[in-house]
């Protein structure tokens, strides 16, 4: 953590009212505020980038309450911020803001509407909105790169925002942190479909300055009349994206960090079906093409249940030098205990031979991966996560010549990210090629739990694992192909072996506590409330398309209200199009799924 | 088969070269049954240089051209056309594209398979066109300008791309006109070129984009080059009841509205009794579908 300096602390008093009773407290807590009864938020905020003499500004608005050791607070989140990014390319932290990439609201605040306490922001989390309650000001940046509020813009949030979008621009990154966590007393905030309204100054700012139609904050997306211009033919349009312009300097930031994180492929294979593993090579090759530079990339092939009359050394070798060119090792089954559980042990083998910080994707030999996705991944690998994306199925036929591709590809669905929470229940639906791991935490697994069992060991290891990490990252895109092939295993006729595997794999999840005695008291607090344990589709107009119960036995027919309730408070934040909530693993009382949770958990329960 | 050299065509910009060195360059060199691959870089923004690679890596030449003036993705292949003077074929392709090895060859065998054919598209993986073709001959309606391989003879023949669609939909055009001059526009199932493109802009929907900027536009004009005033109204209509906010369909048809100063509808007049019986190929199914949905 680099050197931290004094950090001045300014509140911004819009009555005189306000001014007094903070000046009481200031008295009585002595907390070193400035009060200030500035003309408006953006002249203050103007001021204290141009006069602050410390190298940090905390600003909160005069509804807020701090707590006591703020001043620690913002020393945390000002370190995490100088750790993460480099000190020199940060602008702006908060603690309310919509997430870049998962577009996730972030809540770090107690007010009237969200009072569930969150789980913590493990590091700061760019973003593309921020709110006005809180903000710290890395003023020292600010100055250097003369970033200022534009003229014309004069609402609190609008100001925030386009100092954010000036700071991008320039390159600096603005993130939210938990550590700048703090209680909002009731206050009529308009909405910021209002705001935009009557915005003019900053709806002028942004069409001299961006493209996009659309603009994303806390309340939903938002239309912004704009011109055409940008796709004219010769067009002469020096105006930006604005989200592909927070892409670039956030990524732009990790990518040019020097530290290239060590990503582990294993593709479990049987060497059975050749040219399905062909196709899964191909695509890794793909990605390390382009990507080599900012991900040391290493395949393993973990071999299991090698068919009968399949020269192994022989095939080995053939793939060694057809694919001489991405770093392939590979990883054979080994005796777990008295038996041998073969795909359990192939991962197992391969994990124990990577380091500790390095991270690991598992795929299957017919599934393959989407390469672009890992320009994101020096950003979103951390050794605290466990990220989680989407799959996109496929229907394919192949045919029997060895052909890498199939004769025909259809995509058929997508799974989500929300389906893994089916898992909870016991639904073994998760495909297993869309969880990347820290290595330390599936070694942890490996280490704590005898896993045995052969098939469904996907479930096990997804379940056990986030008990290792700090927290589950969902990225709501497709990272990864999965194949429907007619000679899927799924026809087999004695599956007895899947059974069995699967209640052995269940036993350790209870055993190892994977429902604690508070999830259990929440479970059972919602059934008696007649709550729904489940996800919602929306349709494009908000109406409820679909309603998904993860459990039947605490749905029970009674969930009226609360859909009610929910299509409210989902029409309100101008939510359109499908949306899935999880509704109950916030209150899951373990890390499980609680970052999947989006902002409707401020229903109150 | 051994084929002795191809041209190879690539439209691209500053922002794309990566593309062309990490995935389109390695996989061109990695073709089999081709000796020798000559990469044609149509630099389209007008502007400098901006390949600066090697000349030459493996099997690959490279060489970059450029108008001086910005190009549309049709005026850009028919420049390289007339720098160059391909013989008998060449194969134009998009910069982010990664060939399976086999692509290539796939493509010059079909086209050399049937003296008729003028194009033939290469299968775009893993999320494959939509579009119906005859699974005995290949034959498609339109093929793509993703990855196609023309014969030069054709494409002089009918005058290569129509440059008023400046971008989209001019790969449908020119398929069209192949039909009509008695070519054959062929899908070859076993020419596979990797395309990931536009998977992981979440905010992607913000904005509008050229794409769906000229397609619409040219679906307007289109419709007008091949049925005239009657299709222009069609086409309009169409346009009306697609969710686009209006001043994004306004400026889509001011944008008609300015070509259509430029062009008569000669060409209409001159071909309706051909484009009436190639009613199986030249075909439109809805706002920007000129093909059956598999």
């Amino acid at each position: 953590m680099s050197e931290i300096s004094q950090v001045s602390i300014f509140r911004f008093c819009r009555s005189e009212k306000t001014f007094q009773q903070l000046r009481m407290e200031e008295k009585k807590y002595e907390l070193g505020q400035v009060l200030s009864r500035a003309e408006d938020y953006k002249s203050l905020l103007k001021e204290i980038i141009h006069t602050c003499d410390n190298d940090f500004a905390l600003v909160a608005f005069d509804q807020v309450t701090v707590p006591l050791d703020i001043r620690r607070r913002a020393k945390q989140a000002i370190g995490n911020a100088d750790d993460e990014f480099g000190s020199d390319n940060w602008a702006i932290l908060g603690n309310f803001g919509v997430e870049f990439i998962t577009e996730k609201t972030l809540k770090y605040l107690f007010d009237v509407e969200g009072k569930i306490l969150p789980s913590p922001s493990v590091r700061p989390r760019p973003v593309i909105f921020l709110d006005a309650n809180t903000i710290l000001l890395n003023i020292k940046n600010l100055k250097h790169k003369n970033i200022s509020v534009p003229a014309g813009v004069i609402n609190p949030d609008l100001s925030v925002t386009s100092l954010l979008a000036e700071s991008y621009k320039k390159g600096l990154i603005c993130a939210v942190d938990s550590n700048l966590y703090v209680s909002s007393k009731l206050f009529q905030k308009k909405p910021m479909g209002e705001s935009l309204a009557v915005g003019r100054g900053f709806i002028e700012y942004w069409k001299n300055n961006f493209v996009n139609h659309k603009f994303a904050t806390l309340d939903g997306i938002h239309d912004i009349e704009n011109s055409y211009e940008y796709l004219r033919r010769s067009a002469n349009d020096k105006r930006k994206d604005f989200y592909g312009m927070i892409a670039s300097a956030v990524l732009e930031k990790y990518h040019s960090r020097g530290i290239k994180k060590k990503l582990f492929i294993v593709v479990r294979s049987q060497l059975g079906r050749l040219n399905y593993l062909q196709r899964s090579l191909d695509m890794i090759r793909i990605a390390n093409l382009k990507y080599k530079a900012v991900i040391d990339l290493g395949v393993v092939l973990a071999l299991n249940n090698i068919k009968k009359g399949v020269n192994c050394e022989e095939e080995l070798e053939k793939l060694k030098k057809e694919y001489s060119d991405i770093d392939l090792i590979f990883s054979k089954e080994k005796k777990t205990g008295e038996k041998l559980f073969p795909r359990v042990s192939s991962i197992k083998n391969a994990v124990e031979e990577m380091g500790e910080d390095s991270f690991v994707w598992i795929v299957d030999d017919d599934d393959f991966i989407f390469p672009s996705v890992l320009q994101f991944f020096p950003f979103l690998l951390d050794s605290r996560f466990m990220l989680l994306g989407n799959a996109d199925v496929f229907e394919e036929k192949w045919n029997d010549k060895k052909e890498s591709f199939p004769v025909s590809s259809k995509k058929i669905k997508t799974f989500f990210t929300s389906d893994y929470a089916a898992s909870l229940n016991g639904h073994n639906v998760v495909p297993v090629n869309t969880a990347i791991y820290p290595a330390k935490a599936l070694k942890a697994v490996f280490r704590k739990h005898d896993l045995f069992g052969d098939y469904a060991e996907d479930y096990a290891i997804f379940l056990l694992a986030q008990q290792k990490v700090e927290a589950v990252y969902h990225l709501p895109v497709s990272i990864a192909g999965i194949s429907y092939h007619e000679k899927n295993t799924i026809f087999e006729a004695d599956r007895t072996h899947w059974t069995y595997s699967y209640t052995t794999f269940r036993s350790e999840l209870v055993n190892s506590g994977i429902v604690n005695d508070l999830a259990q008291n929440y479970f059972q607090y919602f059934e008696k409330k007649g709550g729904a344990v489940g996800s919602l589709s929306l349709d494009k107009a908000g109406k409820i398309e679909k309603i998904r119960t993860i459990s039947k036995n605490l749905y029970r027919g009674c969930v009226g209200d609360v859909l009610v309730k929910a299509r409210k408070t989902l029409r309100k934040k101008g939510f359109k199009r499908t949306l899935r909530y999880l509704w109950m693993y916030a209150l899951h009382g373990r890390k499980i799924f609680r970052d999947g949770v989006d902002s409707l958990d401020d229903e109150g329960y | 088969m051994k084929i002795s050299s191809i041209d190879v065509f690539c439209s691209v910009s500053g922002s794309e070269i990566k593309d062309v060195n990490a995935w389109l360059v390695p996989s061109l060199e990695n073709q089999r049954g081709v000796a020798r691959i000559n990469l044609c870089l149509i630099n389209y923004t007008g502007k400098g240089s901006i390949y600066d690679g090697k000349n030459s890596t493996g099997k690959v030449s490279i060489r970059e051209i450029c108008k001086g003036k910005q190009l549309g993705f049709g005026e850009s292949h028919n420049f390289a056309f007339e720098a160059v003077k391909p013989i008998p074929y060449f194969f134009i392709v998009n910069p982010d594209v990664y060939l399976h090895e086999d692509c290539v060859s796939e493509l010059i065998e079909k086209i050399e398979s049937d003296k008729n054919i003028g194009i033939v598209e290469a299968r775009q993986l893993p999320f494959e066109h939509p579009k119906e073709y005859d699974k005995q001959t290949g034959e498609i309606p339109w093929a793509s300008g993703f990855g196609m391989l023309m014969r030069s003879e054709f494409f002089e023949k009918v005058g290569g791309f129509d440059e008023n669609f400046w971008m989209y939909c001019e790969d449908v055009d020119l398929s069209w006109r192949a039909w009509m001059a008695d070519y054959k526009v062929i899908y070859e199932r076993n020419a596979i070129g990797y395309h990931f493109t536009g998977i992981h802009s979440s905010h992607s929907q913000s904005r509008f984009h050229i794409e769906q900027f000229w397609s619409a536009r040219n679906f307007l004009y289109i419709m007008y080059k091949y049925w005239g005033k009657r299709g222009e109204r069609k086409a309009r209509n169409i346009l009306g009841s697609v969710d686009y906010p209006e001043s994004f369909k306004e400026a889509v048809r001011k944008s008609f509205e300015d070509l259509k100063k430029n062009i008569n509808s000669s060409f209409y007049d001159a071909n309706k009794e051909k484009v009436l019986k190639l009613s199986g190929k030249i075909k439109v199914r809805g706002f920007n579908q000129y093909h059956e949905m598999t």
